[in-house]
């Protein structure tokens, strides 16, 4: 294999290259007027990204910047604008400001534009992805994708515990999908004689499009633990421990709930917080 | 870090206003029944302290304030 190598590896290079008058190896001239507009979408905390950019001026120098955008993490849009030098951009990298920030937490957007916030006109996409802290992404070749794509961020939340008498609600945050993986509450009855029936709802602030049901009643003076995911086939009471059956990739998107609907509940009844598994999407 | 917790005061319920994963938590007080249409029936006074934005997009405040939160 050697001997096969080693003809190739001599060769001279049928190909030559310029010394003088190299033209700028991009296609993105930025302008005196051009600015790098940076939009941001976190349901992070006291966190941000940051932007690396090298440019070629036109008397040939590289120049390299630094620019740091720090939000909120309330899943709103947050712009800013950063002016630049004139020149040929040759790169551009995204970070976070800190660590962690996993997929789904952060999106990012990065154009060239001209203009005074709010009123920006943008002409250039360099970068629409998720930001995280692990994982660079940048221009070229530039990560262009929807916030609903691919895999989200998987989280566990503890929701409202509520008083007694109450039902669980959870409502789905601003700019926010869930994809419903699991829900696990209890329910301790009073006293009060009857069959509580703890089903879950899943609706869209008003109409509900899915509804599961527990594997059984539950009576009085009981404390019942009940899990709802979709687990296909719905078994029978183990002891105190209910299962409840949704389908399969249950979504809810901004101003849906999930929430208990409970058949006879009486006001000495008594849910915990609800503990529960969503993957997550940053709707942009 | 110890987490914080939070009462409503419309519902009374008690909540983590930051998750153990440092995302914020959006409470929202339950129904409490049924309109005769099938629709929830919303609690008079309801909390919900997810985020209005403006045309901009930009957050200007909680949708509803109720009766108010206070710290535990």
């Amino acid at each position: 294999m050697a001997d096969e190598l080693a003809p190739t590896l001599n060769r001279a290079p049928q190909v030559t290259f310029r010394y003088n008058d190299i033209q700028p190896p991009s296609s993105v001239y930025i302008g005196r007027d051009d600015k790098l507009v940076v939009v941001g979408y976190s349901s992070v905390a006291n966190n941000g990204m940051e932007v690396n950019v090298r440019i070629l001026t036109p008397d040939g120098e590289i120049r390299p910047s630094h620019f740091e955008f720090q939000f909120a993490g309330d899943r709103a849009n947050h712009v800013t604008l950063f002016d630049l030098t004139e020149g040929f951009l040759l790169s551009l990298t995204v970070g976070t400001l800190a660590a962690p920030v996993l997929r789904g937490q952060m999106f990012g957007q990065i154009w060239l534009g001209r203009g005074v916030l709010p009123n920006v006109l943008v002409y250039h996409q360099l970068v629409d992805a998720y930001i995280t802290s692990n994982l660079q992404v940048g221009w070229p070749p530039g990560v262009f994708e929807s916030s609903l794509s691919g895999r989200g961020f998987v989280r566990h939340i503890v929701g409202t515990d509520p008083a007694a008498g109450v039902e669980i609600s959870e409502s789905c945050p601003f700019h926010t999908r869930w994809r419903l993986v699991g829900f696990n509450y209890t329910l301790v009855t009073s006293a009060v004689a009857g069959n509580r029936i703890s089903q879950l709802f899943i609706d869209d602030g008003t109409n509900t499009g899915v509804r599961g049901l527990p594997a059984a009643t539950q009576a009085s003076s009981l404390t019942n633990s009940y899990q709802y995911g979709a687990f296909g086939a719905q078994p029978a009471v183990m002891g105190t421990l209910q299962i409840g059956i949704l389908p399969p990739d249950v979504y809810v998107d901004y101003g849906g709930r999930i929430r208990t609907v409970t058949t006879a509940l009486d006001a000495g009844d008594n849910y915990s917080a609800p503990v529960y598994c969503v993957e997550e999407w940053l709707v942009v | 870090m110890a987490l914080k917790m939070r009462q409503c005061k419309s519902c009374n319920g008690v909540y983590f206003p930051v998750q153990a994963d440092g995302t914020a938590y959006y409470h929202a007080c339950a129904p409490i029944g049924m309109n005769p249409d099938g629709t929830p029936k919303e609690r008079p006074n309801k909390r919900d302290e997810n985020i209005q934005v403006d045309q901009f997009g930009r957050d200007v405040g909680i949708i509803a304030n109720g009766a108010g939160a206070v710290d535990l």
